[in-house]
């Protein structure tokens, strides 16, 4: 069942279009966030849906309902802010039941209902302080407790982690997750952190310049890349991108200024047909010289522990490896490189033509 | 210990006998006029005309204030200080709390609320501060004349929160664009109202202005002279002006004593708000100034 319908939403700051019609459905109870660099219109777009900014043109649905001109206190959505907004002249007691208050809720229902959400929160011990007196991750629960208490239709959150350090964040990231899990309110989530985007979501929306570039669930974008801009912004370390071309025999793919071949496989293309090649650094594996695709001079390791990332230029390549194995090679050391799969990507459309995976068909 | 430490010592307790010492004379230089007013009005004329004006009242007497207060003689009416005390008072109050309301409300329209051409209105406001109090007498008097206010302390009230609403929406823009926006958006999306969110989050949030505002509009309206003498007529005069004619109205000789009782009678509220409210006008001012 769709809850929100966002139809053809457009909007100019005066000659800069920030969204250049954006759609979007939105099952009910369903978990989206909308991921995207920063200056790409995603906050714009929530702020619309919120009531607090209006569109230029396009409409909002909610429950089949047009609320596109509805004022913002009226739309019944509770908004988590960056900035946490507390009220900061009323204890934290107080910020819970100011929303309740000025809607002419049932004090003893609604003193019962801060003291649960407290209690979920572990905020119990906080109530009579005022929100100068916590910390940042208090605060933060604090602005989402008031966010419960609204018992909205719909959650948004703007960028609510961001503002916490890392190890906050993680743990607030359960939080909200967990939430999600108990109340099953159709949220609408905004962040630049793919690693919240991939862990919180059941579709993500990934926004770019105003655009929607791909809606979907997160290991499928992450598997089915649409563009290379998605297939850039998610990962980390970032996919490696080669340019190259089918050569005349239509059977190989030849990485351009370079000596580096891979077989094609899955799909035919023309000869001199250019491409761009999109290969995940789990994807290449360090291997023998019988093996291997290509040698390739090693740059810069980071050795994290778990995981070691090699940075690596092969004939003026620029590669990322991502491995388990601990790798001991210096700069300037030779390393065999076996790719066991990529992304084919038309060079003058950015779309995905096809995947090969070198594991299934050797 | 060394005595490195100690050497520091001494010169830093020096130096602060000699920052106290200092302090102490300034206070003293600034409390001396006081003191000679309150020494003056406490005296007989007798004394005063023999005596030197250091010298401590010999004879305390609270005569001179009870003749400024209810005696005295301002042109005709020999009546004190005291009704025009009253008249003050109704003039203050008013216009003291409207202008400081609408300051208030102007200045979360001004940053919160906004709509196309603020920054304009807000520069006419600014721009209506440096305007001189002599250069507008004439026009705003064909005004309250036109008004049928002339005369009255209702057109005086008038021309003080015309003439404060400049000032106080000022003071309340600065403060209120140091609040963050998001607060005004949390409450719109808790389901508040403009003046929801304004009586119950801007206003008790602002208190410190409020007093700054409250402070700076008493202070010049309850000061204030040039209106009082332009506007108001006969029996409205302000308490400024009853002094003046008060003050210029003796009839065998100066009565030093009672012109002292009714100046500081006259100055007392004013002194009164900076004792009460002094520190929150401080605090109200460096707010903002400094980032939290």
């Amino acid at each position: 069942m769709i809850d929100l319908e966002i139809k053809n939403i457009k909007k100019n700051f005066e000659k800069t279009n920030i969204l250049k019609g954006i759609n979007l459905e939105i099952n009910k109870g369903e978990f989206i966030v909308i991921l995207g660099p920063s200056g790409c219109g995603k906050s714009t777009l929530l702020r619309i849906v919120a009531g607090l900014e209006t569109a230029s043109s396009g409409h909002v649905f909610l429950t089949g309902k047009d609320i596109t001109v509805l004022p913002a206190r009226e739309r019944n959505m509770a908004m988590v802010f960056q900035s946490y907004a507390l009220y900061p002249h009323l204890k934290v007691y107080d910020n819970f039941s100011y929303g309740p208050n000025i809607r002419h809720e049932d004090k003893k229902q609604t003193d019962k209902k801060i003291k649960e959400t407290a209690a979920v929160l572990n905020l119990e011990d906080q109530l009579m302080k005022y929100p100068k007196q916590l910390s940042g991750g208090q605060r933060q629960r604090v602005a989402l407790g008031r966010a419960m208490l609204r018992n909205p239709s719909c959650f948004l959150f703007d960028e609510p982690l961001s503002n916490l350090d890392a190890n906050l964040r993680l743990i607030m990231r359960r939080k909200i997750f967990s939430i999600h899990q108990d109340l099953k309110i159709t949220t609408l989530y905004v962040t630049h952190d793919q690693l919240e985007a991939m862990t919180l979501a059941n579709r993500i929306v990934l926004m770019n310049n105003g655009y929607v570039e791909q809606i979907g669930a997160p290991l499928d974008i992450y598997d089915k890349p649409k563009n290379i801009f998605t297939a850039k912004f998610l990962g980390s370390p970032n996919i490696t991108l080669l340019d190259g071309i089918i050569d005349a025999s239509g059977k190989n793919i030849k990485v351009i200024n370079s000596k580096i071949v891979f077989p094609l496989s899955g799909v035919s293309l023309e000869a001199g047909q250019e491409l761009v090649l999109g290969i995940r650094p789990e994807d290449i594996l360090v291997s023998n010289k019988n093996e291997a695709n290509f040698p390739a001079q090693v740059e810069f390791i980071e050795a994290t522990g778990g995981l070691s990332i090699i940075y690596a230029s092969a004939e003026g390549c620029d590669i990322r490896i991502s491995t388990t194995k601990r790798i001991s090679a210096t700069l300037g050391d030779t390393l065999y490189l076996k790719v066991q799969g990529m992304h084919l990507f038309d060079k003058k459309t950015s779309q995905r033509i096809s995947t090969i995976n070198y594991q299934q068909n050797p | 210990m060394s005595t490195n430490d100690n050497i520091i010592y001494v010169s830093g307790k020096l130096s602060r006998f000699f920052i106290y010492a200092i302090l102490l004379l300034a206070t003293l230089f600034y409390l001396f006029p006081l003191y000679v007013m309150l020494a003056t009005s406490f005296k007989t004329l007798d004394e005063i005309r023999i005596g030197d004006m250091l010298a401590f009242p010999q004879f305390f007497t609270l005569d001179s204030w009870v003749n400024a207060w209810g005696k005295s003689c301002i042109g005709v009416e020999c009546s004190g200080l005291k009704g025009y005390f009253l008249n003050s008072i109704k003039m203050a109050l008013p216009a003291v709390l409207i202008s400081t309301i609408l300051g208030a409300l102007n200045g979360f329209i001004l940053t919160k609320w906004r709509f196309p051409g603020h920054t304009l209105i807000f520069g006419l406001m600014l721009f209506g501060c440096f305007i001189p109090f002599q250069s507008i007498l004439i026009p705003m008097a064909l005004v309250l004349g036109k008004l049928k206010l002339a005369g009255g302390i209702t057109g005086l009230i008038i021309v003080h929160i015309t003439y404060g609403i400049g000032f106080t929406t000022l003071f309340f823009r600065n403060y209120y664009i140091n609040v963050p926006t998001e607060i005004l958006n949390a409450a719109k999306m808790e389901g508040a109202g403009f003046f929801t969110i304004f009586l119950k989050i801007f206003v008790p949030a602002s208190l410190p202005i409020f007093m700054v505002s409250i402070i700076w509009q008493f202070t010049n309206v309850w000061n204030d002279f040039l209106f009082g003498v332009s506007f108001a007529g006969g029996k409205n005069y302000p308490v400024t002006v009853a002094l003046n004619n008060l003050i210029n109205s003796t009839t065998s000789g100066k009565e030093y004593n009672v012109d002292m009782a009714a100046a500081i009678i006259s100055a007392a509220p004013t002194l009164l708000v900076y004792v009460l409210a002094g520190k929150y006008f401080v605090r109200g001012l460096l707010a903002g100034s400094v980032k939290k």
